[in-house]
């Protein structure tokens, strides 16, 4: 405790701009934006502010580690003589602040997928390693939140170099690791009853959190489930967008393309989706997923079955972005219970 | 509003007793305050799901192509329409989607559907974790506050310029004290947009489509765009770029989303209403179905009969340009 104390600091809420201001001298900064009703994550423009009261923001911070579009490779000259090059690779360091435990938790996920013994992705790790990530901690989760399913919570710490607890007129900030440390140092302080009030929030932050659901068995009962009249009746509603996976900060498919115009082109790496129909689509004109129901347990089987299979970890952080903006209300957590209600038949379990 | 709940299920029970329908396409309570949701009933005993509130926002017409299969063995499919349901299953007969004996059209007028976003906008940051109505009265609670507010100060900006409440086509109808809109055809937001100086009009449309994110919840929502390969997922030829940082691209797939929905487009604001990124997607397709009314005097999804105005062709057609 004597020792964390130390790295309990604090700030004005009012005086947050300016601490910005300055880091943005050594910084990209990448903070929750407000437009029009909703919140963005995205980089601070210039005299841009950050937006703190917020519940969650609409777009997942996932996109700055694993971005929508990403130039792979880029090439110039004529055919026989093509000159490739990789991206610069930005040195501006970058602070991602504000950042939810939940999405935070989804980054520890993919670095899973991303940085791992037999694979190391460089466009992901370069951006995981150019950047602080500050943590901010939940007062008010919604409804549709069920973090402390999935080993997090709204006070979750792993993952973060710092973190911000909001109390009254000020923000507490703890730094966790040395980076984070560092680069709150100069802040003042927090005194006693400061980190004594932001303990009593911390104490009972995961019974704040209104729902949840029970994962337990799931990704072995799923094993059993590939075959199953479920998945027609779960995605009889699904309209086929890409709402789901594309605010999923979890969801980590993509495509590479090719670009070229005249003698310039980039081979880009996009995002991808399992909900639409040209997702693994071959090229023989061959559909191995034509139906909606194959798209949708893709999307289920990918995350409570396969990923828990490969990495130990299910994907899914329980930030309900996928239910609050679904265009017709299919809710994950109904499907992980109707999952869990199948009564597996003899045949279902071979 | 609970007669018009009860006569749904009863309509609904009857023809799926009587084995007229395969299934009822319906609404029914979601997991979210602020929103009903489509529900599929294929059991007499599950009508008791069906709703009938101002969250009934999508247009379930999208739906009939998704049972093309279905229908070709001779089943039919009954369908709870709003006006503008209506009017996109009148679409769909006419381009042969499906078969006007294939759909039982159970017509409910219309009073309009709530935006949650005009809603969410009154208590912003804070959620809304339950709504209450009562004629045209609305009640928005959440943990710290509760609010009471006219339906239709609250009314999506579709419904409120919509020019046809009462389906237009239906095999059962369930009355109600509907009556039109007050500013029915009033497209004032287009009008403005309109007398905007062409730079800041291209400057707004690029603006609100930079926010893109390409999850095509727009054309996935829409009744119009049922083509079986949309022109962005062709790879061969490929019409148009894949990337999010060649806004370019993210403005073609717009203007030619828009374009095919020239004279097709219902105004339901399905479109907007989907977009997870709050873009007014049916600022540019109303556009197109004001000049629709304008040059030809014409009207989508009124006519069974009739064919969308781009199918046909007279020697008195306006020769002015579509698109200005």
């Amino acid at each position: 405790m004597k020792d964390s104390l130390n790295n309990m600091k604090y700030i004005e809420k009012n005086k947050l701009v300016e601490l910005i201001k300055e880091l943005k001298k050594d910084y990209i900064l990448i903070a929750p934006v407000k437009l029009k009703n909703f919140v963005l994550f995205r980089e601070l423009k210039e005299n841009e502010e950050p937006y703190l009261d917020f519940l969650n923001s609409r777009n997942s911070p996932k996109e700055f580690f694993f971005p929508q579009t990403e130039n792979i490779v880029e090439f110039e000259g004529i055919i026989d003589k093509r000159v490739s090059k990789l991206e610069d690779i930005k040195n501006k360091k970058r602070i991602i602040l504000g950042m939810r435990p939940c999405d935070i938790k989804s980054i520890l996920i993919l670095d899973k997928l991303f940085i791992n013994e037999d694979y190391v992705d460089n466009y992901y790790k370069r951006l995981r390693d150019n950047t602080l990530i500050f943590g901010f901690g939940c007062n008010k989760p919604r409804t549709t939140c069920f973090c402390t399913s999935f080993e997090s919570g709204p006070f979750f710490k792993e993952g973060s170099d710092g973190f911000i607890t909001a109390i009254g007129d000020k923000f507490i900030i703890e730094g966790i690791t040395e980076g984070g440390k560092k680069l709150i140092e100069k802040l003042e302080n927090a005194d006693k009853d400061m980190v004594k009030a932001k303990g009593e929030i911390e104490k009972n932050a995961n019974d704040t959190v209104p729902s949840s659901v029970k994962v337990e068995k799931i990704p072995e009962k799923l094993r059993e489930m590939f075959e199953h009249p479920i998945w027609e009746e779960i995605s009889e509603r699904c309209l086929g967008c890409g709402v789901c996976t594309y605010l999923c900060p979890t969801c980590h498919c993509f495509d590479i393309q090719d670009e070229v115009i005249n003698e310039r082109g980039r081979r880009v790496k996009n995002w991808d989706s399992c909900m639409f129909p040209i997702f693994t689509l071959h090229g023989s004109g061959h559909q191995p997923r034509e139906f909606r129901y194959q798209r949708m347990r893709q999307r289920i089987m990918h995350k409570f079955n396969y990923y828990e299979e490969n990495f130990g970890v299910i994907a899914c952080c329980g930030c309900g972005r996928c239910i609050t903006q679904c265009p017709v209300n299919i809710d994950v957590r109904e499907i992980i219970s109707s999952i869990k209600n199948v009564k597996l038949t003899i045949s279902n379990e071979k | 509003m609970e007669k018009i709940e009860k006569k749904i299920r009863e309509i609904a029970g009857k023809l799926l007793k009587d084995e007229k329908v395969k299934l009822v396409i319906g609404f029914e309570n979601g997991t979210l305050p602020m929103k009903a949701r489509p529900t599929f009933i294929k059991i007499q005993e599950n009508v008791e799901k069906l709703v009938w509130n101002s969250l009934c926002e999508n247009n379930l017409a999208v739906y009939i192509p998704f049972y093309r299969q279905l229908m070709d063995k001779g089943d039919k499919i009954g369908v709870i329409a709003k006006g503008c349901d209506a009017r996109s299953l009148v679409l769909h007969f006419q381009e042969n989607v499906a078969k006007r004996e294939q759909i039982v059209i159970i017509a409910i007028p219309c009073d309009g559907m709530l935006d949650r976003r005009k809603i969410e906008k009154e208590v912003f940051p804070n959620e809304i974790t339950e709504l209450s109505e009562n004629g045209d009265t609305i009640v928005i609670k959440g943990k710290e506050f509760e609010k009471t507010f006219k339906k239709t100060d609250f009314l999506c900006d579709d419904c409120n310029t919509c020019t046809h409440r009462k389906p237009v086509l239906y095999d059962e109808l369930v009355e109600s004290s509907t009556k039109e809109s007050e500013k029915s055809g009033d497209y004032g937001k287009i009008k403005e947009f309109e007398s905007k100086e062409q730079d800041k009009r291209w400057k707004l449309f690029t603006d609100e489509v930079s926010r893109c994110i390409r999850c095509y919840a727009c054309r996935n929502a829409c009744p119009s765009c049922y083509c079986k390969e949309c022109f962005v997922d062709c790879t061969n030829p490929q019409w148009i770029g894949t990337t999010i940082d060649e806004k370019t691209d993210l403005e073609l797939f717009q203007i030619i989303r828009t374009f095919h929905t020239a004279g097709r487009c219902v105004n339901c604001g399905s479109c907007t209403r989907a977009c997870p990124m709050d873009i007014d997607i049916s600022l540019l397709v109303n556009k197109l179905s004001i000049d629709a009314k304008r040059l030809f005097d014409y009207e989508t999804g009124l006519d069974i009969e009739g064919k969308p105005v781009l199918n046909k062709y007279s020697e008195d057609d306006s020769n002015e340009g579509f698109f200005e």
